[in-house]
């Protein structure tokens, strides 16, 4: 009997869109902690940008 | 993802490769990864990574690419057309082939039609012959312009997209199941994994208007949204050489919008160069006896014929009631919607009879419980007459009715008792009823003043989302509860303010995504969100000529960047966001001088070049307003509350508590 780690199965498309779901999901929640803070914040300058390289996967 | 379950059917070739689902499930995994922390980071007060990503790269076209996925522009891109419409057809394929590539036509060029398809078509394309064959002339016109852009498309091919392949609906549907595209599995099945299955569904809209004494100089004002995830768009300003100049946005260039389906050009809102607009799509449908569905003119073709030739409100409903009922069962499918003008304003929620003994449920102002009328329209996805009871697939009990909010339901097993396409239109009414209280709260409040600026506040309103954790309050609402939502929200795709005008000098301001960066979900869902999101409007001025629209654009752009520059320059030297900012405002220098370069020099052989030449030039300058107001509106954010905008209170205006009505 092989120890080996089973493949994993492919998703189907409802599995694809429940991820792509969680991934929005997690957007959502990062873009609401965000706009807490404002311009003259070097914190939500950062984030800004790095939520924008995330979107560029999300598109 | 949409290569590989379809959900991007339209906007895909066939040949395309497949991605590979468990890649696809990494990168969603991946993109929820990186939020999480960058939430964490942020709620902590550190600086987070930055994610690296793919080079973006423009391939020869305006917009960008991130490996081979095109990224949906950020700024809306304008085209402009001339002439008679086949002129404008020509001109619209081959400018909107130069914005986004060929790609954006090619599936629907890859087309094959059966015999049934065909006949289909024939009939719809009759009614257009009958009642509009001047959008057939457009029809082949962008076939004709696509061939000589490089992506060949038959007329057939092209109709398709303005009249579908399938017959009327017999059943209440929204679009995505009502165009499942039976010869595509793939589509098929995307559809049905979306629509069916979560019902998850971000995708509504919106559009309200005041007149006449609603507003301080009365002339027109209205706004508008479409919801959803905001597509391969562009704003069409039309000099047709018969009838009116107009500006109107469909959801999207090739008639199809990701995950919703196809939708026939549909799409607004529009206004035109006698002062009329197109708000919103009126939000009511299958008022009419279902023995009356049948063919007629779908909602895209209707509103570019009212947009070129209806002279005003009033004009635009009675040639609606004097076309068929149509295609009624489906969103989009037939004629109607919210027109208004400096005089009048109707919402069409259903044309039953027409044409020949037309009854129809018309809205033409707004009432307060006293019964006094109020010269302001809104609507969003529910019907609002008290006639109209049974509209959107009321379940068995009818729905309840509230002054401000219309019909709706909030009971989940009224709203699950029938299939999925009843629940899509049902859970709809009840999303609607919280964003129609908050027009109605904001229109009454601002009776007298409503103008653009308080519209626009008006759309960078947020709603407000019970307090606690959000799975838990989202638990609550699927339960039943309702909270008090607005028409503003995370899930706008695109957002519209116009300022019609009789005499041909309307504003049209327009921006991509929500107003306000910071606008909640309107019900339980993620929203959407776009790369490089600017939350900032472009204007547009309809004039006499494109040249003297393209020289209001550029003055517009010259005068927001010099007011950006001044503000920056007073910015502290250690003020965080300032190095960014300075970038926005550098992108709107390099714009405004690509499109001075533009204006100087060019000696173009023929018309369609010099329109396309005009429209690309309008591009950067809306581009370079766009950056220059990110600046303005960072440094100095506008009002998100138009009680602000009223103080003091006018003498007898009516105030009115969002929670009383």
């Amino acid at each position: 009997m092989s120890d080996s780690t089973p493949p994993m199965t492919t998703p189907n498309s409802a599995d694809l869109q429940a991820l792509r779901s969680r991934a929005h999901y997690a957007v959502l929640k990062a873009n609401k902690v965000l706009v807490l803070r404002g311009w003259d914040d070097p914190v939500y300058v950062a984030c800004r940008q790095a939520l924008d390289s995330v979107m560029i996967l999300l598109n | 993802m949409g290569r590989t379950d379809g959900t991007y059917a339209d906007f895909q070739s066939e040949g395309d490769k497949a991605w590979n689902a468990l890649d696809i499930a990494g990168q969603f995994e991946s993109v929820r990864a990186h939020a999480e922390r960058i939430a964490a980071d942020c709620l902590e007060g550190r600086a987070p990574n930055v994610l690296p990503v793919c080079e973006l790269e423009a391939r020869g076209t305006e917009i960008q690419f991130a490996a081979d996925v095109p990224l949906v522009p950020s700024i809306c891109p304008v085209v402009i057309l001339a002439g008679s419409n086949y002129d404008m057809g020509r001109q619209y394929a081959r400018q909107v082939i130069e914005i986004y590539g060929g790609w954006i036509f090619r599936r629907q060029a890859q087309r094959s039609f059966s015999e049934d398809e065909r006949r289909e078509m024939a009939r719809w394309e009759e009614q257009l012959a009958t009642y509009m064959p001047e959008i057939l002339d457009f029809v082949r016109g962008w076939a004709e312009g696509a061939g000589d852009a490089g992506v060949p498309m038959s007329y057939e091919q092209v109709l398709a997209i303005w009249t579908g392949t399938l017959p009327p609906s017999r059943s209440v549907r929204p679009m995505a199941l009502a165009l499942t595209d039976t010869h595509n599995k793939i589509t098929t099945a995307a559809y049905l994994g979306v629509s069916t299955a979560t019902l998850d569904h971000d995708d509504m809209c919106s559009g309200a208007c005041a007149w006449g004494e609603a507003t301080p100089d009365g002339k027109l004002v209205a706004g508008a949204t479409t919801d959803h995830d905001c597509t391969f768009q562009a704003t069409i300003v039309a000099y047709p050489e018969r009838g009116n100049s107009f500006i109107y946005t469909p959801f999207s260039v090739n008639g199809s919008i990701p995950v919703l389906g196809r939708f026939f050009m549909a799409g607004h809102p529009g206004m035109n160069s006698k002062g009329l607009a197109y708000v919103h799509h009126g939000g009511a449908n299958t008022g009419e006896p279902r023995e009356q569905w049948g063919y007629g003119v779908r909602r895209g073709p209707a509103t570019f014929h009212l947009m070129q030739f209806a002279a005003s409100a009033v004009e635009a409903r009675d040639i609606q009631i004097g076309w068929p009922v149509g295609d009624t069962a489906i969103s989009l499918g037939t004629a109607g919607g919210l027109f208004a003008d400096a005089r009048y304003g109707c919402s069409i929620e259903a044309r039953a009879g027409s044409p020949d003994n037309p009854d129809p449920i018309i809205r033409e102002g707004t009432y307060d419980a006293l019964g006094r009328s109020y010269s302001f329209l809104y609507a969003t996805n529910n019907a609002l007459d008290p006639r109209s009871r049974w509209l959107n697939a009321a379940p068995a009990q009818g729905c309840r009715y509230s002054l401000a909010g219309g019909w709706h339901t909030f009971d989940p097993s009224a709203i699950f008792s029938g299939d999925a396409g009843e629940a899509f239109r049902r859970l709809s009414s009840k999303n609607s009823e919280g964003r129609n209280r908050q027009f109605y709260a904001s229109l009454m409040l601002g009776y007298g003043r409503i103008d653009a600026s308080y519209m626009t506040t008006v759309y960078r309103q947020t709603g407000s989302i019970p307090a606690g954790d959000y799975d838990e309050v989202c638990a609550a609402w699927h339960k039943g509860a309702q909270w008090d939502c607005s028409a503003a929200h995370r899930a706008n795709a695109f957002t519209v303010v116009m300022e019609p005008a009789a005499d041909g000098t309307g504003r049209y301001h327009a921006c991509v995504g929500p107003a306000d960066r910071a606008l909640a979900c309107r019900d339980p869902g993620h929203g959407y969100y776009y790369y490089d999101e600017t939350n900032a409007f472009w204007t547009l001025t309809l004039a006499d000529t494109p040249e003297q629209l393209v020289a209001d654009a550029g003055n517009t752009a010259r005068r927001e960047i010099l007011r950006a520059g001044r503000m920056l320059d007073h910015l502290a030297v250690g003020f965080a966001g300032k190095a960014l900012l300075s970038r926005y405002l550098d992108l709107a220098h390099i714009s405004l001088q690509k499109a001075d370069d533009l204006c100087t020099g060019a000696d173009l052989p023929d018309r369609d070049s010099k329109l396309a030449h005009l429209a690309k030039i309008t591009r950067y300058f809306t581009r370079a307003q766009v950056r220059a107001r990110q600046v303005i509106e960072a440094i100095e954010p506008p009002p998100t509350d138009p009680k602000t905008l009223i103080t003091p209170p006018v003498a007898g205006a009516a105030i009115y508590n969002r929670e009383a009505v």
